[in-house]
């Protein structure tokens, strides 16, 4: 049988596209600075409508500490489970609160109040801060393959192939960004934040989806390309103070705020932001929609979401093949929505008729 | 026919829907079974009610059976014939309702059975 796949990499052919991209203008409006941290509190209230047997759930915590933008403070919890405590991820560090109800409880309910510290990050990638270090099981950890983001096969081959004749790290990654910018695409149909299943993503040769799957997209191929990177699940919690409808939380309930960024590390500048599904989010939905890359709103977000990203954000974690403790169903990719288990069976943590949760954020004084 | 596919990837969407043809037209000569891969059951029952099928559809929950397969894109297609001997198989989407893949298939159906009438041949030496 002649096989009918679709070999849509172009790779040859993006690559030369952002090769030929224009000197950015100076930054102009969207210019995130760090300086100021804002403090916030969530709220996760899970609910489970049809309990049977054993009923248990998971919850993502804020978990990610980085020091100048990220501090989890602490968390709280009510519930009529049986037990509740916290558990964390051995491997990544991932906290998660593991809930267990008494069988035949009627209506198994949790609240979960987690404050946390976060601020904007703007690396100035024209000037290198020397050396900076990473620890070989950090640098080990994050040029790792998981279970969803090889970095062989089409994924190393297609991060050759954009990366061929760069000249430094930088140049590797800002390839591989304006490849993905250039060529992925925000599938509105995607559910919730996508899969992350990057090599069917690649074979497939329809690079589309959400933040989960064109952010991991660059995960894989930096890593591939020799760069350690990860991806960071985590929530949008307040609006963009930029002006972008797209990019921010529209209001205090932000259960369908979920939203991953990710990170490369580079020798001269550390952990580097870096959000290309950001930017294609903003050519769908900035109004009045479908945007070309040549809007200004594109242009600017394009320029700003490689190096820099808004605090108005929380990073819960950078884990992938979580293990949820006690669970019959399988690891998860990522860490990002609240899990629940009845009976053994897992349930859709994107389906609000059998899983209900409702998250909201507000900003703290403190 | 051991057909792999996810509810988010986009062609699944709509090979599953002329598979499901193909198996109305051939389902005399060909068994399909689908086998999700790494979805929770709530998912594939919500996608199997919008997009419903007659042959049996399992769970891959840890897509331990892709793995085992070598399976490396979504949607993927193995066909077996009688010893479970790979036949034919194809990554990436198909229209299982177009006429060429239906020639595709019924060549290979001739073939297996004009093999199947040799080891008949030889069993009876």
């Amino acid at each position: 049988m002649s096989l009918t796949r679709r070999d849509v990499l172009k790779a040859g052919a993006a690559v030369s596209a952002a090769a030929a991209l224009p000197s950015w203008p100076a930054q102009a409006d969207f210019a995130p600075r760090p300086g100021t941290w804002r403090n916030f509190e969530l709220r996760t209230r899970l609910d489970i409508p049809q309990p049977a047997g054993l009923t248990q759930a998971w919850i993502p915590l804020p978990s990610f500490s980085a020091p100048g933008w990220s501090k989890p403070e602490g968390n709280n919890w009510d519930t009529n489970a049986k037990t509740a405590e916290i558990v964390k991820d051995a491997k990544y560090g991932a906290e998660f609160l593991h809930v267990v109800w008494t069988e035949g409880e009627s209506a198994p309910a949790v609240e979960v109040i987690s404050t946390f510290a976060t601020q904007s990050r703007a690396v100035d990638l024209t000037k290198p801060l020397g050396t900076q270090s990473l620890s070989d099981a950090e640098r080990k950890l994050n040029l790792a393959p998981t279970e969803l983001i090889p970095t062989d096969g089409i994924v190393k081959e297609t991060s050759d192939k954009i990366t061929a004749g760069a000249k430094s790290d930088v140049e590797k990654a800002r390839l591989i960004y304006e490849w993905i910018v250039e060529t992925a695409y925000r599938d509105p149909k995607t559910r919730g934040c996508g899969v992350g299943d990057v090599a069917t993503l690649l074979k497939s040769g329809n690079i589309g989806g959400k933040c989960a799957d064109i952010n991991a997209l660059f995960v894989g191929l930096a890593r591939a390309a020799g760069l350690p990177a990860r991806d960071l699940y985590g929530l949008r919690v307040a609006p963009s103070a930029f002006g972008y409808k797209s990019l921010g939380a529209k209001n205090e309930v932000v259960t369908k705020a979920q939203h991953c960024r990710a990170e490369v590390f580079l020798a001269d500048f550390g952990w580097v932001p870096v959000d290309p599904a950001d930017v294609r989010k903003v050519v769908l939905e900035e109004p009045p929609g479908n945007l070309p890359l040549t809007d200004d709103k594109v242009t600017q977000a394009r320029k700003t979401l490689f190096g820099s990203w808004e605090g108005n954000w929380l990073a819960y974690n950078d884990a992938h093949d979580v293990a949820l403790p006690g669970a019959a169903g399988p690891k998860l990719g990522f860490l990002m929505y609240p899990q629940a288990e009845v009976a053994g069976v897992r349930l859709d943590c994107l389906d609000a008729d059998t899983f209900k949760y409702v998250i909201t954020a507000r900003e703290i004084a403190i | 026919m051991v057909h792999f596919f996810a509810t988010w990837c986009e062609p699944c969407k709509a090979e599953i829907g002329t598979l499901q043809r193909f198996f109305q037209a051939r389902g005399d000569k060909v068994g399909v079974l689908a086998i999700n891969v790494g979805e929770v059951p709530g998912r594939v029952r919500s996608f199997l009610k919008e997009t419903p099928v007659t042959f049996p559809v399992v769970l891959d929950a840890d897509r331990s059976v892709a793995k085992a397969w070598a399976v490396e894109g979504l949607p993927t297609s193995v066909m077996l014939d009688k010893s479970l001997k790979r036949m034919l198989a194809v990554t990436g989407e198909l229209d299982w309702a177009s006429a060429e893949v239906g020639d595709e298939i019924d060549e290979a159906l001739a073939d297996r059975d004009s093999q199947g009438a040799d080891c008949t041949r030889e069993d009876n030496r």
